[in-house]
């Protein structure tokens, strides 16, 4: 009989396996086993901004509320980049993707901007979440299949005539494609849009869409005017010096980190 | 140790970690995630900030396999996918198939898989440290935060399970 354990190099000691049932398992492994994909880290910029808002959250989720992007009850959200308009997904879990989409009317001045969150979950309609950063817009997303949003902004004060600036991005961003302005209301309070997603409103596709990765969206001045609030404007700038530098990941979380640490001490 | 080190240390494990990940879920996608979110919570205890001393960096293999464990756990809780053991349902029959069937399922994986994904999570992990990862009792006590003396129980139950659902228990024709 095989002795049930033997003395490890270590001084510890190992169990001592039997040698058919390991060598059964492991040709089944050898075969079954998939080939590991690439660290979530090194997938392309998708990944990164959702590490940063994960890290964010953990830091202290009202982060989250500074730049009034609005965290899902749970898990950690897949957030923000903030001004840049798909920001991640959050694999395995629900929500599984979300969108943010920035605007402002003019001239009634009521918002700059408008941030929404809708954290489309694979089954079942999205989770929305819409904070007003000027308390009188009001915005809504619809899912429309796999790869469609509908975004309804209403603003009791402002014409969709005005409607200056809607910052998402068509034609090479995440949201690569304003499919219609589809109605507005009669008192021009309401306007509403459909948006396509490349790569689908499944987090689970746009986290490993090529198409998404890299594909940035807004512009500095865009990002500086969504950025109104100087504690995520600092994490985020850490973060694009990071990138710039070619740190990846885990220096992403330090300098955001580093960042934020900097603005606490400025007080 | 700095952020340099511990991205070097992830890149060079990754593989490692993922396997230990596949091997507790069966799901290649679930077992990124594992990895990525164990690194992710773990970042606090390798590197806090402030100086204060953290996960020495040789123990940062051991941590990370454990959070993974930990979270695999709680993911087959959550989801309800892990078997709570070999039951009798599992093992009826057992007994009846021939050498012939054994060899035709074990050639096709799907006695194996079927054998793995019957034990629980914990005695996938007791079982796959020390099959694979070379641990011994001690380390694997340690991350699955076990006393030597269940640990080692574990891996022998496990190794048990999957001697008789695999028909190696010397009965087979």
């Amino acid at each position: 009989m095989a002795t049930l354990h033997e003395p490890h190099p270590t001084g510890g000691v190992r169990p001592d396996i039997d040698p058919t049932v390991r060598a059964v398992v492991a040709g089944f492994l050898a075969e079954a086993e998939p080939a590991p994909p690439p660290p979530l880290f090194e997938r392309g910029r998708d990944a990164i901004r959702h590490h940063v808002a994960t890290e964010l959250w953990r830091l202290d989720p009202r982060l989250l509320d500074a730049v009034r992007l609005v965290r899902a009850p749970e898990p950690p959200p897949a957030l923000l980049d903030a001004g840049l308009h798909l920001i991640s997904a959050h694999r395995g879990t629900a929500p599984t993707a979300s969108v943010v989409v920035t605007g402002r009317f003019e001239p009634a001045g009521v918002l700059a901007p408008v941030v929404a969150v809708a954290a489309a979950g694979a089954d079942g309609p999205p989770r929305l979440t819409v904070q007003e950063p000027g308390g009188r817009v009001a915005a809504t997303f619809e899912r429309r299949g796999r790869h469609e949003l509908a975004v309804s902004l209403r603003c009791p004060e402002a014409r969709p005539a005005e409607l200056v600036s809607v910052a998402w991005q068509v034609g090479e961003g995440p949201i690569d494609r304003l499919v219609t302005p589809l109605a507005s209301s009669d008192d021009g309070a309401f306007v509403r849009y459909e948006l396509h997603v490349a790569g689908g409103v499944d987090g689970r596709v746009a986290a490993s869409n090529p198409e998404l990765v890299g594909a940035g969206a807004v512009t500095a001045e865009q990002l500086e005017r969504a950025l109104a609030t100087p504690m995520l404007g600092a994490a985020v700038r850490a973060w694009r010096e990071q990138l710039a530098r070619g740190g990846l990941t885990v220096p992403v979380a330090e300098g955001v980190r580093a960042a934020l640490a900097r603005y606490d001490e400025s007080g | 140790m700095g952020d340099d080190d511990l991205t070097a240390f992830y890149r060079d494990h990754y593989t490692r970690f993922f396997r230990f990940a596949w091997r507790l879920v069966s799901s290649e996608d679930k077992a990124a995630d594992l990895v990525h979110e164990a690194l992710t919570r773990s970042l606090p205890k390798l590197l806090p900030p402030g100086g204060a001393v953290g996960v020495p960096p040789e123990m940062w293999c051991n941590y990370l396999f454990r959070v993974i464990h930990n979270l695999a756990v709680n993911l087959m809780t959550r989801t309800r996918e892990d078997a709570a053991g070999l039951t009798g349902e599992d093992l009826a029959g057992v007994g009846e198939r021939t050498a012939r069937d054994h060899a035709e399922s074990v050639s096709g994986g799907v006695d194996v898989r079927r054998c793995l994904q019957a034990l629980t999570v914990q005695e996938r992990a007791a079982f796959v440290l020390a099959a694979f990862e070379g641990f011994v009792v001690r380390e694997i006590a340690e991350l699955l935060e076990l006393s030597d003396d269940a640990a080692f129980r574990r891996v022998k139950s496990a190794e048990r399970k999957l001697k008789l659902c695999l028909q190696l228990d010397g009965n087979v024709a």
